[in-house]
């Protein structure tokens, strides 16, 4: 059996489905099929006292049953003479037959081969009546009882509440408040207030500050005059709000008269006959509240109203919550956005300074170097052999000086110049490559025939690979020394691969190969640049390089090209 | 009963010849899997020159010889004669006065009826209501949601005269059914009121946008995150269900988000309260055992058929052949995995299932 939560969700969901209902045709053919499927019945039928006829017997082949229609007179002829009054139950060797008074409108007869329990009988009456109330007013066009009116009341504060709830959930939030002051408008207007609002509580200094409002027509506002009003005016609301309790007044006028400063002192100037103000909290935080004024007569709020409104104050707090947070995540992308222009500004300042300055000191680097060739050139009889060792030693740094220079002018140049894309192989590329090196002969190179077609620069593809066989070459003391090129590739990228069997990298500075100027032996030819030139190349086109080494045992450099 | 598994026209052939050697055989269930779907006019033609009456649907998947398959033509030959009929489901207002003129024209000693209906009909939940306020009771009634798992509309039931989207097949007998009905999922959430539907999707439940409330709860219980699962691998195994006194939760599948919406294979009313529920292997296999247990009782029916739902599959992936083991028990195990499941005999009012595990044997 369900529990008593579950069987009042099921009494509700059919109270509302009743009342959505209008006419007394769809009442019958729509409400009676969902309250046998709540119930587990497998057959029912509503009659109506009217002329004891059958408005709808689900199945229809019910009405032929045999028991039924036996028990049917004994059940009608006990109601007639009132034996009992709200409902009654038969049994027969198979099934059980509950009979419920639908109000003045007749009975529901429900079937089931299942009893009941004894707790829900009341319980179910008690939705009969509803049923039944509902079902008389369809069919005689009879006032709804004030009671009915309180429920169809509640259920279209329900519909607005959704309604808000949907717009809320569906709305760019960029123009909140605006639709905050439409909601207020609505549920001020359905509530029957005059004038509606929200105050935030600043708790640090004391102070309340009136944020929305909406006025009925003819009702001063009076937003402006309720900012930073210090919440000791007004501590009842405080301890209510701070309980999670609604601050209600049903009538000012009978409030005590408790002088200049009491509660019913502030109220009647505004011309407030009754109040009601819901507190906004958000994770345990009282952050304001929601209230609704009455000025020209007086509202009494019923606990399922206030209830109501609770709902619509926390849907206010989600909504607020939710235009914090995209404002704090749009405040965050503008400043990443910020310092990624800076750090592009930043970037392409450097790059552009490396680049003026390694090609202007280019020139007078030239002219120190020829200047210097012919003082040698001129005087080769005048100056002893460590004179001339000297020059030579000058030339020879010059040159490194050179090499280091066009290596830097090239690093800084790489996302400058870049040719139109073409499509090439990369077996001719690596070919063309090894043809320009100068490989010493007892070095092997194998080099897959299959590597791939790729598109981009080939004169840079050129340079990766010159690059990185070069180091292979220049880190190599094995004594059969090896080099291998191959491939592989997946739906995205290809992957090269260039192996050696050379000195291999100490697993401490492999992560810092790549980086500028960083050269592991003293090479008086390298500039330390081949690889962050490589890896650059590699970057710019959406790739990616690595390596894989052991110190003694080889190393293994990848890098992927990204197939689109 | 006999089954036949066709995956190729020379499989069809084969059957073809079987059925029409065997006299017993009076009528036909076609179960075709959605991937072999594209040429079921053949098929129809081919099958006619049987001179015998089938009917039946494209599915996700068939289950033939205690093996889910995923391609291919399941065939039931029936030692009963079966009449179909075809309801349209295209206009509401109709389906009822088309469900009347049959209820006039079926053998009146039938007792049974095979109900086969698109799945994605808009009018799926009208229907089942008509089906039983007009035939009644005294029906046991079996049968399930046609269709594919595209979750796109398609020509999905046939009979005889050809192949129809929008619409379902009735198929009656004399037969006596046993059946079992069980899924094994159980609450793990309080009632949350469905505030806002709009067809089959829920777009909030206690004011609360429904995708944030069920995924929520989902990745609290989970502790997975729907981002880093994908919304179905997740939420196969937190589907929604809804109580009814003395009854077993009815279960509702949540398939996909869309435009902020819980999109559920069949209708949760506006209004209706709804838990979250959630199950393991040991729960649905649970309740597998329990269904071949309702369905097989005391009597000694030497055919079994199964019904099951077809994201019990996609939740069990490999393991559904324990299902399949459990159901099948001695026996040799045909089925058809549907998307909602049709089972009633007459104990309640005929209402869709989704995730469960329907046995019926005779």
């Amino acid at each position: 059996m369900v529990n008593t939560i579950d069987f009042n969700s099921i009494l509700l969901s059919l109270i509302y489905k009743i009342s959505s209902l209008k006419t007394e045709e769809e009442l019958i053919k729509k409400a009676t099929p969902d309250i046998l499927k709540k119930f587990n019945c497998f057959a029912g039928v509503v009659v109506s006292f009217s002329n004891n006829e059958e408005k709808i017997i689900i199945p229809k082949n019910f009405s032929n049953n045999p028991k039924w229609v036996s028990l049917k007179e004994k059940i009608l002829s006990k109601f007639q003479q009132e034996q009992f009054d709200k409902y009654e139950i038969v049994e027969d060797e198979d099934n059980y037959y509950y009979a419920f008074r639908l109000s003045k409108y007749g009975l529901l007869i429900l079937v089931s081969s299942q009893r009941f329990e004894e707790g829900s009988f009341h319980e179910m009456y008690n939705l009969a009546e509803y049923f039944g109330k509902n079902l008389t007013n369809a069919a005689y066009g009879l006032e709804r009882s004030e009671k009915d009116k309180i429920i169809v009341q509640q259920i279209k504060l329900q519909d607005l509440l959704i309604q808000i709830s949907t717009k809320y959930i569906n709305a760019d939030l960029s123009d909140l408040n605006t639709m905050i002051n439409q909601s207020l408008k609505q549920m001020g207007e359905f509530v029957e207030a005059d004038r509606s609002y929200i105050f935030s509580y600043n708790l640090t200094d004391n102070t309340t500050n009136n944020t929305h409002e909406w006025c009925a027509p003819g009702i001063e506002p009076e937003i402006q005059n309720l900012q930073n009003i210090p919440i000791d005016y007004i501590p009842q609301w405080l301890e209510a709000h701070k309980k999670n309790e609604a601050f209600y007044i049903q009538d000012v006028s009978k409030l005590p008269d408790e002088g200049e400063f009491g509660l019913r002192a502030i109220l009647e100037p505004q011309g407030i006959k009754s109040l009601i103000a819901i507190p906004m909290i958000k994770s345990d935080e009282l952050i304001g509240f929601v209230g609704f004024d009455a000025v020209k007569k007086k509202h009494e709020y019923s606990d399922s109203e206030k209830n109501i409104l609770f709902v619509f104050a926390n849907m206010l707090v989600n909504v607020l919550q939710r235009k914090e947070n995209e404002e704090r995540i749009k405040e965050q992308e503008e400043k990443k956005e910020i310092l990624l222009q800076n750090l592009e500004k930043q970037n392409k300042e450097l790059s552009d300074y490396a680049h003026a300055v390694s090609h202007d000191l280019k020139a007078p680097l030239r002219n120190i170097n020829a200047l210097i060739s012919w003082i040698k050139e001129d005087n080769l009889d005048k100056f002893d052999d460590q004179t001339l060792a000297s020059f030579d030693m000058m030339l020879q740094n010059l040159e490194k000086m050179d090499h280091l220079i066009i290596t830097i002018l090239d690093y800084s140049s790489i996302d400058k110049i870049d040719t139109v894309a073409t499509n090439f192989n990369l077996n001719d590329v690596v070919n063309d490559c090894l043809k320009k090196m100068e490989i010493p002969t007892n070095f092997k190179i194998i080099v897959s025939d299959a590597l791939p077609n790729v598109k981009g620069n080939k004169q840079r593809m050129t340079q990766v690979f010159q690059n990185l066989v070069q180091n292979a070459i220049d880190y190599n003391t094995s004594e059969s020394p090896l080099i291998e090129i191959d491939s592989t590739e997946n739906e995205e990228f290809h992957t090269i691969k260039i192996k050696d069997n050379g000195i291999g990298i100490k697993k401490e500075y492999i992560d810092k190969i790549f980086d500028s100027f960083m050269k592991l032996h003293n090479n008086f030819n390298s500039a330390g640049l081949g690889l962050p030139i490589a890896k650059r190349i590699i970057e710019s086109k959406g790739g990616k390089i690595w390596v894989e080494s052991e110190e003694n045992n080889g190393s293994t450099f990848y890098f992927t090209i990204p197939k689109n | 009963m006999s089954s036949f598994y066709l995956n190729s026209p020379l499989d069809l052939k084969n059957a073809m010849q079987s059925i029409q050697n065997d006299v017993s055989v009076q009528s036909l269930m076609v179960f075709v899997t959605d991937k072999s779907c594209t040429n079921v006019t053949t098929l129809i033609d081919d099958l006619n020159l049987l001179q015998l009456p089938f009917f039946g649907g494209v599915f996700p998947e068939i289950i033939f010889e205690n093996k889910r398959q995923q391609e291919g033509v399941l065939i039931i030959t029936l030692d009963y004669k079966v009449d179909n009929y075809l309801v349209k489901l295209d206009d509401e207002a109709e389906i009822g006065n088309q469900i009347e003129q049959i209820c006039d024209t079926i053998q009146p000693n039938a007792n049974t009826t095979w109900v086969y209906v698109d799945c994605f009909s808009s009018n799926k939940t009208v229907f089942i209501e008509s089906l039983y306020q007009n035939l009644g009771y005294t029906f046991t009634y079996v049968g399930g949601g046609a269709g594919s798992l595209s979750f796109e509309q398609i020509p999905s039931v046939f009979n005889n005269s050809g192949i129809y989207k929008n619409a379902a097949i009735l198929a009656f007998a004399t037969t006596n059914f046993s059946l079992g009905v069980a899924h094994g999922w159980s609450s793990i959430s309080e009632n949350l009121k469905v505030t806002k539907t709009n067809g089959n999707n829920i777009i909030s439940l206690d004011w609360k946008p429904a995708v944030e409330v069920y995924t929520t709860i989902v990745e609290q219980h989970s502790n997975t995150k729907f981002e880093e699962q994908g919304f179905f691998e997740l939420a196969k195994s937190y589907p929604l269900g809804m109580v009814k006194v003395g009854g077993d939760i009815i279960v509702r599948d949540p398939i996909m988000i869309q435009d902020n919406k819980l999109v559920i294979v069949d209708k949760v009313n506006e209004g209706e309260f709804v838990q979250i529920l959630n199950g393991d292997m040991n729960s649905l296999l649970s309740g597998a055992k329990n269904a071949k247990l309702l369905a097989h009782g005391t009597s000694n029916n030497k055919n079994v058929f199964c019904i099951d739902c077809i994201s019990r599959v996609l939740y069990m992936n490999d393991d559904f052949q324990e299902e399949i083991d459990i159901i099948k028990g001695n026996q040799t195990l045909n089925g058809v995995l549907t998307i909602g499941e049709i089972a009633n005999n007459s104990q309640t009012f005929l209402e869709i299932f989704n995730k469960t595990t329907v046995v019926i044997t005779w």
